[in-house]
Order: C-alpha cells, then structure tokens, then sequence
C-alpha cells in the first residue's frame, strides 16, 4: 500500500527516526523510543503504527511494545501479538471519523493515553 | 528454498553452454536470527550467470570473469543480501565440492561477503537428486556444512537427506505403498503443532502412528473436564490435575513412539518463535481468524507450510444447529488465506467487536477427527508425492450435518491467480526503511 508523499513527509518531520516495513500486504510504520503523553508509565516506548485496517480488524491501530499504565484505564484485549518479528501489545481504541490523514489517525489514538 | 527457484535453477545450469562444461549462476539469501536448531538461510532469488561471462578454461568445468562476479557483488552491496555460488554435478545421488571447487569458489565467496558482510554467503552443489551446501555465517571465518536443504512446494523436498529405500521397516509395512523413500521423507521432516486441544490431539496422534519423529509443539493451556469429550489422550487425571496439553500431547507421541524427539512450547507459538522457524510444515488448530492471520504470516515468512483446520458450529431460529469446517493448506507462494477469501476484513471486524473474547466455541470429537485426518492425509501426500496430484492450495469444505468433505467452490474460481500479499523480498527476518 502507498500512502501520499505529503503525509509520509509530514510523519517524517515529527519522527525523524520512524522506519517503515510490510508485512502481509500491511505497512507499518516502527516510532521507536516514543514518548507518550505525560502521565503515563513508561513515558518512552516503541510503537507501531497501522494507519490502515489491520489484520485483527480494527480499521487502524497503535501498537506498543508493552502494556503501558495510563491515566485512564484502557481495555488492552490485544496482548503479544506477533508483527514483523515482535510481540506488541493494544488497547481497544476506535474512532468514526473519516478522510484523515495519517498523523491525524496517530494523534487519535494517543488521545486514548491523555488524562 | 521455494520450489519455483529450484526449477529455474536446475533449467538454467542444466542448458548446454556454447564451450563450458557446466553452468554457473547465483541464489541470493537471507539469513534468519539464530534459533536453538541453528540458524536458518532463506533463498530469495536466483540469477544465472550470462553466456558472455564464461571464460575458456579446459582444466575447469566452468570458470566466470570478474563482471559476473562484480554484479553478484553489487547485488548483495545493495540489498545486505547473502549469495551462494551455485553449479551442478551432472550425477545422481550424493554430491560434494571438488578440490577445485575448495581452492577456487571458497575464496570467491569470501570475497563477495566483504561486500555483505551481515548476509550468508556460501556455495550450493546440485546433483540431480540431491544437493550439498556450505556456509560462511557472519563473523565466523570457516565455511559449514549445510545440513538440511528443504525445498519447498509441491510436493517438499529434503536434498539433503539420504532418501534411498532402506527396506522399510516392518511397523510401515502397511503404508508402504507411499513409496520407498517415504518412511525417511517422513522421519526427517520435523512438524509444529500450534494448538493441542479437540483438532491438535488428533493430528498428534495420526503423526506419530505415521512415523513423523521430530515434534514442535505449542500450547499453553492445560486439561480442564470440559475438554474431555474431545480431547485426544485426555484423561480426567489429567483434568483433576491440570496437566498442560503438551504434556498430554507428548505421552500420546512417546507411547507410539518412544524415541520421538519433542520440543514442548508450553506457551503461545508467539512467545516461542525460534522454535516455530525450525519446522518444516505447522498445523494450526487455533481458535481465531486473527489467531490464524497471525500464524499464516509467521509461516510464510520463513518459508514453511501451513495447514489450517477449524470447525464452527451456528444456529438460527428453529433450524438444527449446522457444523461446518475447514481445512486449508496455505503454501508459501501460492495463495494465502485472504487470496482465498477464508480470511476477509469483515470476518476480522466482526471478531474484534467481540473484543477477542469468543466464548467457548462448540467442539466435537468426530468433526474434529475428520478435519485433522483430512489434514494429516494432505501433510503425507505433501511429502511423499504418493498421488502425484497435489499441485495447488486445498481448501476444503466440511460439512458435517452431511458428513461430506469437499474442494471449497470459490477455489474454481482462483484458477491462475497469484498472491501478492507475501512477495520473496519479505522472507526472513523484517527490513525497515527509513521514511
């Protein structure tokens, strides 16, 4: 799958370190040591990032690559799931909006982690 | 190594050259991490080494110029790719390097890896029927014998290994009919067995009275009461106590087979993945369509087999409730389940709204029997080649309010179709580019 050049650009200014892989038709993009919104423990994490449905059904998803305690309690029902060679783990977290672009999708799912 | 480049590669070397003896071309590879059976290597490609590139040399079967050499080079240089020097001994049986080939490719592969240093390089010896390999692994200096070279495809083929008739042994006398090679084909092939519950047991069970021998098995559950009215081996000891599955699983093996060797996983396949990598066909008797994505992906990523069953039971209204299955051999390079269209967005959708949390699904022991018979049936056919006729991905449908199992009839309909969702270039460990 390719995504705009514009988005992918605007995702490379805010993490310049952020890498990207395929995976069974699915791109993904790798954030490590991301730091997460203050208030939650760890405060720095690897994620992953799906801006497109993924394979366990959600129309988009954030991955950490462990569970992360947060201000408010999240539903983490995907626990050490396998993705490009690295178990991750995800709280249940959906949104209806529509049409956004790919940091736009990313920051809804970190509004899940804010207090 | 996938079957497509073991046929290009024979067709290539075996095709007369206009003044050498033999052949010469490439494979490029990819090196996965090490697990405990060692580490395994991953053929991508193969390229043969142009008419041109030949240098006339009686004393040889074939030597290369530099330009040849140059581009295997620039290849590895610019993907982090390994390469192996491939040619072949026109001969049947077990083959090996010439003192030629010691004295003259060892030091030419050596000096292609300075360009890769992090890949696999090596030399790949084919004869008609076999093959013999050695490896130069990163930061190690001597080469290494390859011990085990699959080929994966219709039907899987071991090069590696001695497949001559031994006779047979009277235990297989029965079954001989699978072909004369088929006892060792069998014993050398090490199956994974993801999930050891109503499916998984059974297909245990059948794999050892067949004669596999090398077993990795993957559950991290133990024997509850409610399992028992399906659960092969189970004993309501074993449910009192909570015995794990796997334990369960591997007396059931030992009792046919007292000198099996078991790799127990009493854990999820995801929390053991090295063990995963070593296998040369997984049965997966999981519960979840994202469960079975999951386990497609980790087998096609390293090139091994994948044979699915699962079994569902629905209801409507005042109808009679209806159980159904499937079974699905998932061959790297041929269509995946989603290609299939066993696995759909909406299907996963749907499982995620349930957040993951199905609830006990109903299982019997006769359907399950049925499916993983139908499985390990296809497992034998893939590695013995005793009908000749296994040559596309099976999906089968059962249907077990009418006992019948049949060709799924969406698979007319894919005829010629290619996936595109597991392309070579993904085989191995994961490569990132930065954005």
């Amino acid at each position: 799958m390719h995504f705009p050049s514009d988005q992918i650009e605007e995702l490379k200014v805010a993490f310049p370190t952020a890498l990207s892989a395929e995976e069974g038709g699915t791109v993904y993009f790798l954030i490590p040591k991301f730091e997460l919104p203050p208030g939650n423990s760890p405060s720095v994490v690897d994620v992953l990032f799906c801006p497109t449905a993924d394979r366990h059904g959600y129309p988009s998803r954030l991955f950490f690559a462990q569970q992360v305690q947060s201000p408010k309690p999240l539903n983490w029902n995907t626990n050490g799931v396998r993705i490009l060679e690295r178990n991750w783990y995800a709280y249940s977290w959906k949104f209806t909006q529509q049409g956004l672009r790919i940091i736009q999708i990313l920051a809804l799912h970190l509004k899940a982690l804010q207090s | 190594m996938p079957k497509q480049i073991e046929g290009e590669m024979r067709n290539s070397l075996m095709r007369p050259h206009p003044f050498a003896f033999e052949r010469v071309g490439f494979i490029f590879t990819k090196l996965s991490r090490s697990n405990d059976a060692g580490k395994i290597i991953l053929v991508t490609a193969y390229e043969s080494v142009p008419d041109d590139d030949y240098i006339k040399d009686p004393s040889v079967g074939a030597r290369i110029n530099s330009a040849a050499i140059r581009r295997a080079m620039q290849r590895v240089l610019n993907t982090g790719e390994g390469a192996f020097h491939v040619h072949i001994h026109d001969h049947d049986g077990v083959t090996g390097p010439s003192y030629t080939d010691r004295q003259e490719l060892r030091p030419m592969m050596q000096s292609i890896r300075n360009a890769s240093p992090q890949g696999v390089h090596g030399l790949l010896i084919l004869s008609r029927d076999a093959a013999y390999a050695e490896a130069l692994i990163p930061k190690t200096s001597q080469f290494r014998t390859v011990e085990k070279i699959s080929v994966v495809g219709f039907p899987i083929g071991f090069l590696t290994s001695d497949h001559k008739s031994s006779g047979g042994t009277h235990r297989f006398t029965r079954q001989s009919f699978l072909g004369s090679s088929a006892e060792q084909k069998i014993a050398y092939t090490r199956v994974g067995i993801v999930g050891l519950g109503g499916g998984g047991s059974h297909i245990v069970q059948q794999l050892a009275h067949v004669g596999f021998s090398t077993f990795s098995l993957f559950d991290n559950d133990t024997v509850e009461s409610s399992n028992l009215n399906r659960l092969v081996g189970g004993t309501q000891i074993d449910a009192k106590k909570g015995t794990p599955k796997v334990d369960v699983a591997a007396r059931l093996i030992k009792g046919v087979n007292p000198h099996a060797k078991i790799d127990k996983a009493k854990s999820r396949w995801q929390d053991a993945p090295a063990r995963l990598r070593a296998c040369d066909i997984v049965f997966g008797c999981v519960d979840s369509y994202a469960e079975r994505r999951d386990l497609e992906i980790a087998t096609r990523r390293y090139l091994i087999p994948y044979v699915d069953i699962g079994l569902d039971v629905h209801q409507s209204g005042s109808e009679p409730p209806r159980m159904a299955g499937q079974l699905i051999l998932s061959m790297p390079g041929e269509l995946c389940m989603s290609c299939l269209g066993f696995l759909t967005e909406s299907k996963l959708a749907r499982e995620a709204e349930q957040y993951g949390a199905a609830g006990p699904r109903p299982q019997v022991v006769w359907a399950n029997g049925v499916l993983a018979s139908s499985a390990v049936g296809i497992a034998i056919d893939l590695i013995t080649d005793w009908t000749q006729s296994l040559r596309g991905p099976i999906y089968l449908s059962y249907d077990s309010n009418t006992n019948s199992v049949q060709t799924h009839k969406r698979l007319q309909y894919l005829v010629g179709k290619h996936c595109s969702h597991f392309p070579l270039s993904q085989l191995g460990d994961p490569t990132f580019s930065r954005l």
